[in-house]
C-alpha cells in the first residue's frame, strides 16, 4: 500500500497518519492541497514548467526574464500571428485553448523558433520533448521515495498482491508457468511505465549527444528519481536473490533476457534491473529454532567469527620480489674462501701458538686432570653427530692426550648412532699405543634415561630380584671423573640436569663444539659443570698451554683466514642489503 | 692399498657434495642418497645389536621362567604399538606411547627443575653475596659489575618472554598490552638475547668452516697421494 510522503521533509508516512512521523507537519491538508494542485494542471506542461519555476535553472531564468524585459514581436501581418507558409508553430494546432494560457516569454520564445530554427527553436524542441518526460514526472511525484512507488504498483495490482503468502508458495510449488504468468502481467506493466522512459531517455542521449542543455534536462529527471531509486538498490537486490525465478522458465528467461539488454546501459539502467526483480513476493523464512549456547561455545564462535573475519579482511598486497640470480658471486665467493683455505694449509708453515691467558674453565678442568689418580676410572660419553667430528677432534685432543695415561680404566658410551665408530677413531688416534683399559657400554637412544641411569646412586633400593641384566649396567658413583663431548647445547643440557641432581659430587667436564659452549657457560658459573673447553679457539689456547703440538697447529692459519674473510662477506652482506633497500624503497628498516 | 682406495671413494664423494656449492645437481643428490641409505642401515643394524638382542633378545634365550615373566612387559609393550598400526586397534598403540611420553616428561621435568631451574637462581643470587666480591682483591667491582649484568640480564630475558593474560568480569581472558615498565625491561632482555643468538651464530660458523678445513685437507691430502707427493 502506498503511504503518504510529507511535503516538508519527503519522508514515508502510513496512510492513516495525519501527521509526518518525522517532522510533525500536517499530512491530509498538504496532500489533498498536493492533489487538487495536480488535478487543476493546466492541459500545457510548459505551464506547469512555469509554475514550477523555482526549480528551472538559471539558463531558462535567465530566457524567460530576457523574453520579459523584451517588446513582444509583433508578427508581420496584423494582431494575428500568421505562421508563415509550410511552417507551423509548435503544437499550436493540436492545443489551441492551450495557447491562449501561455505566457508571453513563451510565446516569444516560440516565435522566434519559428524566425530561427537553428537556435531557439532547437531549444523549444527540446523543450517539448522534455514536456514527456514531465508529464511522466507528474504522475509519479506522488512516489517520491522508490519503496512508495513500488507499493503503488502494487496497488494496482491488488488482486495478485492479496494473495496469501500460502498460496503464492504454493504456486510455486505446483508450477513454474502460473507464476510466471502473473510476473509476466506484473512485469509488463512495470515495463509499460518504465520502458518506454528508458527507450526515450537512450534515443535522447544518443540523438543529442554533446547538447549541454538537453543533458541537463535529462539530468533533471534523473535528478528527481534516480538518486532515491538507487538508495533503495541494496535492499532491492537482495529480494531479488531471494526471489528470483527458477531457471527453466521460459518467460522468466524472457524477463531476464531484457533485463541484461538493459544492463548494458549506465547505472541507472542497473537500477532498472533490480527494479523488475524486487516486486516478487518474499518466501518467509522458517524462523531458526533456539537453542541454548555455553559461554565456552558463544566464546568458540565468537572466535570463529573473528578468525572468518580476518581471513576476509582486506590486506596490503605483498609485493613478491624475484630473487636476483646470485649463483655467480656465490661462485665467487666459495671459490676464494677454499683458494685461501688451501693457500693457508699448503702454502704457509704451521702457526707458532703464543700463549694466551687462560680462562678459569680451562685452568679448572687442567686442575681436576692433575689431580686425577694415575689409576682412574673414567667415563667417557660421545654424544655428537658425524658432521661434527672434524671439530670435536680438535677440541677432545688435546685434552685426552693428558687423561688418558697408562693404567687409568676408561668406559664409553654413546648416545648418537655414530657414537662408535667416533670414539673409535678418536681414540685410536690418541690412546692406542698406550696401555688404557677400555669399557665399551654401548649406545643408548635417550640421552635423559640414560643419564638418568648413570646419576642413580642408591642401587641398593632399587634392586629387583630377577630382573634381567644386560650386563651394560653402570653406575657414575663408580667414576672419579665424567667427561662429556657434545655438540649441541640441548644434549649436553640433559647430562648436565640429571647428573648435577642426582650425583652433585662427581665431577663433570665438557668437551663442546663452538656452537655449544656459549650456551652452557651459565653451568659453569654455576658450579654444575668442573671445567670446559669449547671450540677450535678455546682449544688452541688450552693447546698451547700445554706445548702445542698436533693438528690444530695445522689448521689454525686456515681457520684464522676463513673467519676473517667470513666477517667480512657478512659486513659487506649487510651493507649491500641496507643499500639494496635504500634503493629499492619497499622494505624499511 | 685400501686406504688409497677407500681415499678415492671418500675423495669422489666429497667432490660431489661440494659440487652443491655451484646448485643442485645430480652428483650431489647421488653422493646425499648414499649417505641417507648408510645412515639408515648402521641406524637399524645398531638398535638390533645394540638394543633389541642384549636387552630383549638375550634375556629370553638365556634366562629362567622368571625373567621370562619380566619380559612379559616388554613383550605387550611391542605387541600394543604393533596393533596400533591397525585402524581398528589404533587405540591400544597409544598405550605404549603415552607410557614413554609420560616417562620422558617426568624424567625432563624433574631434571629442568632440579638441574637447572633451582641452580641457575641460586647462582643468580650467590652472585650478590659480598664474601664472592671480596675474594680476590682488587677486582670486587668487576664481581659487583658482572653480578649486576646477570641480573639485569635475568630480569630483561624473563620479562621479554612475559605473556601475561587477564581474566575480566565476564570470564572472558584477555591479553592487554603488557606494563610499561614490563616493556622497557623486555627491550633490555632482548638486547641480552640478540648477544647470546649472535655468539651462538658465529659459533655454528666456526663450526661449519673447520668441517670445511678439514674436507679441503682430506681432499689435499688424497690429491697428493696420488700424484706422488704425499
Amino acid at each position: 500500500m502506498a503511504g503518504l510522503i510529507c511535503p516538508e521533509c519527503g519522508a514515508e508516512n502510513p496512510v492513516e497518519a495525519e501527521r509526518c512521523q518525522e517532522c510533525g507537519a500536517p499530512l491530509i491538508e498538504k496532500s489533498q492541497r498536493v492533489d487538487e494542485q495536480l488535478a487543476g494542471l493546466p492541459e500545457d506542461p510548459l505551464d506547469f514548467l512555469a509554475q514550477a519555476d523555482d526549480d528551472l535553472p538559471g539558463l531558462l531564468h535567465a530566457l524567460k526574464h530576457e523574453d520579459d524585459q523584451a517588446p513582444l514581436t509583433e508578427p508581420p501581418g496584423g494582431e494575428e500571428s500568421v505562421p508563415p507558409e509550410g511552417d507551423e508553430p509548435v503544437d499550436s494546432s493540436e492545443e489551441p485553448e492551450a495557447e491562449e494560457t501561455l505566457p508571453e516569454w513563451l510565446i516569444r520564445v516560440r516565435q522566434r523558433a519559428q524566425e530561427e530554427e537553428d537556435s531557439v527553436g532547437e531549444v523549444t524542441q527540446k523543450l517539448v520533448v522534455a514536456q514527456d518526460h514531465l508529464k511522466e514526472d507528474i504522475s509519479t511525484s506522488q512516489h517520491e521515495n522508490f519503496s512508495s512507488w513500488i507499493e503503488g504498483i502494487r496497488e494496482e495490482d491488488g488482486a495478485k498482491e492479496s494473495e496469501p503468502a500460502e498460496e503464492t508458495a504454493k504456486k510455486t510449488e505446483t508450477g513454474a508457468e502460473e507464476g510466471s504468468s502473473e510476473d509476466k502481467d506484473w512485469l509488463v506493466k512495470i515495463r509499460k511505465m518504465e520502458g518506454k522512459f528508458i527507450e526515450e531517455t537512450d534515443q535522447e542521449i544518443k540523438d543529442t549527444d554533446g547538447d549541454s542543455l538537453l543533458q541537463w534536462l535529462v539530468a533533471l529527471e534523473e535528478g528527481t528519481e534516480q538518486p532515491e531509486a538507487l538508495d533503495e538498490t541494496p535492499e532491492l537486490v537482495d529480494e531479488a536473490s531471494v526471489d528470483l525465478p527458477a531457471e527453466g522458465d521460459d518467460a522468466d528467461e524472457d524477463h531476464i533476457q531484457q533485463s541484461e539488454a538493459v544492463l548494458k546501459g549506465d547505472e541507472l539502467e542497473v537500477t532498472q534491473l533490480t527494479m523488475v526483480a524486487a516486486p516478487t513476493p518474499p518466501v518467509e523464512q522458517p524462523e531458526p529454532p533456539l537453542v541454548d549456547v555455553t559461554r565456552s561455545e558463544q566464546q568458540q564462535a565468537d572466535q570463529l567469527t573473528a578468525t572468518i573475519a580476518d581471513e576476509k579482511a582486506a590486506r596490503a598486497v605483498v609485493k613478491s620480489r624475484k630473487a636476483k640470480s646470485t649463483w655467480a658471486i656465490r661462485l665467487i665467493v666459495d671459490v676464494v674462501l677454499i683458494g685461501s683455505v688451501v693457500f693457508s694449509l699448503f702454502f704457509r708453515e704451521p702457526a707458532v701458538l703464543p700463549v694466551a691467558p687462560m680462562p678459569s674453565q680451562h685452568e679448572d678442568m687442567i686442575s681436576w686432570i692433575e689431580e686425577l689418580p694415575a689409576d682412574a676410572r673414567l667415563l667417557l660419553v660421545f654424544d655428537y653427530q658425524a658432521a661434527y667430528a672434524a671439530e670435536m677432534a680438535l677440541v677432545a685432543e688435546p685434552v685426552l692426550e693428558e687423561v688418558i695415561h697408562p693404567g687409568r680404566q676408561l668406559s664409553v658410551l654413546y648416545t648418537s648412532p655414530m657414537g662408535e665408530l667416533l670414539s673409535r677413531a678418536l681414540l685410536s688416534e690418541i690412546g692406542a699405543d698406550r696401555d688404557v683399559l677400555t669399557d665399551d657400554l654401548g649406545y643408548h637412544p635417550f640421552s635423559a634415561f640414560t643419564a638418568y641411569q648413570a646419576g642413580i646412586s642408591a642401587p641398593a633400593a632399587w634392586v629387583i630380584p630377577s630382573l634381567p641384566k644386560s650386563g651394560r649396567t653402570f653406575l657414575a658413583d663408580d667414576y672419579e671423573g665424567i667427561i662429556l663431548l657434545s655438540d649441541t647445547f640441548e644434549g649436553a643440557r640433559v647430562w648436565i640436569d640429571q647428573l648435577s641432581a642426582l650425583m652433585p659430587g662427581t665431577p663433570l667436564n665438557l668437551i663442546l663444539s663452538a656452537q655449544a659452549g656459549p650456551m652452557l657457560m651459565p653451568y659453569y658459573d654455576s658450579g654444575q659443570v668442573s671445567g670446559m673447553i669449547s671450540g677450535v679457539g678455546e682449544a688452541r689456547n688450552f693447546s698451547a698451554a700445554e706445548g702445542g703440538s698436533g693438528a690444530i697447529l695445522i689448521r689454525w692459519r686456515a681457520y684464522q683466514t676463513g673467519i676473517l674473510l667470513m666477517v667480512t662477506l657478512i659486513v659487506t652482506g649487510i651493507l649491500f642489503s641496507s643499500s639494496q633497500v635504500d634503493d629499492d624503497g619497499e622494505v624499511n628498516a | 692399498m685400501n686406504d688409497l682406495i677407500w681415499g678415492v671413494v671418500g675423495l669422489l664423494l666429497t667432490i660431489m657434495i661440494l659440487s652443491y656449492l655451484i646448485g643442485d645437481n645430480v652428483f650431489f643428490r647421488f653422493a646425499a642418497h648414499i649417505f641417507i641409505g648408510l645412515t639408515a642401515g648402521f641406524v637399524a643394524v645398531m638398535l638390533i645389536n645394540q638394543i633389541l638382542i642384549p636387552y630383549f633378545v638375550t634375556p629370553i634365550v638365556t634366562g629362567g621362567w622368571q625373567q621370562w615373566l619380566w619380559m612379559l612387559i616388554p613383550l605387550g609393550l611391542i605387541l600394543l604399538l604393533v596393533m596400533g598400526q591397525w585402524s581398528k586397534f589404533a587405540s591400544a598403540g597409544s598405550i605404549p606411547l603415552a607410557y614413554l611420553a609420560g616417562l620422558t616428561a617426568a624424567v625432563a621435568v624433574g631434571g629442568a627443575v632440579f638441574g637447572t631451574l633451582i641452580p641457575q637462581a641460586r647462582a643468580v643470587i650467590e652472585a650478590f653475596d659480598p664474601a664472592g666480591w671480596y675474594a680476590v682483591p682488587g677486582r670486587s667491582w668487576l664481581r659487583v659489575m658482572d653480578a649486576l649484568v646477570m641480573l639485569v640480564g635475568v630480569i630483561g630475558t624473563l620479562s621479554y618472554f612475559h605473556f601475561g593474560k587477564r581474566r575480566s568480569t565476564d570470564d572472558v581472558v584477555e591479553s592487554p598490552d603488557p606494563p610499561r615498565l614490563m616493556r622497557a625491561l623486555g627491550k633490555i632482555g632482548q638486547v641480552f638475547i640478540g648477544i647470546t643468538l649472535g655468539a651462538v651464530f658465529a659459533s655454528v660458523f666456526s663450526s661449519a668452516l673447520i668441517a670445511l678445513i678439514d674436507r679441503v685437507l682430506f681432499v689435499g691430502e688424497i690429491i697428493l697421494k696420488l700424484i706422488g707427493g704425499g
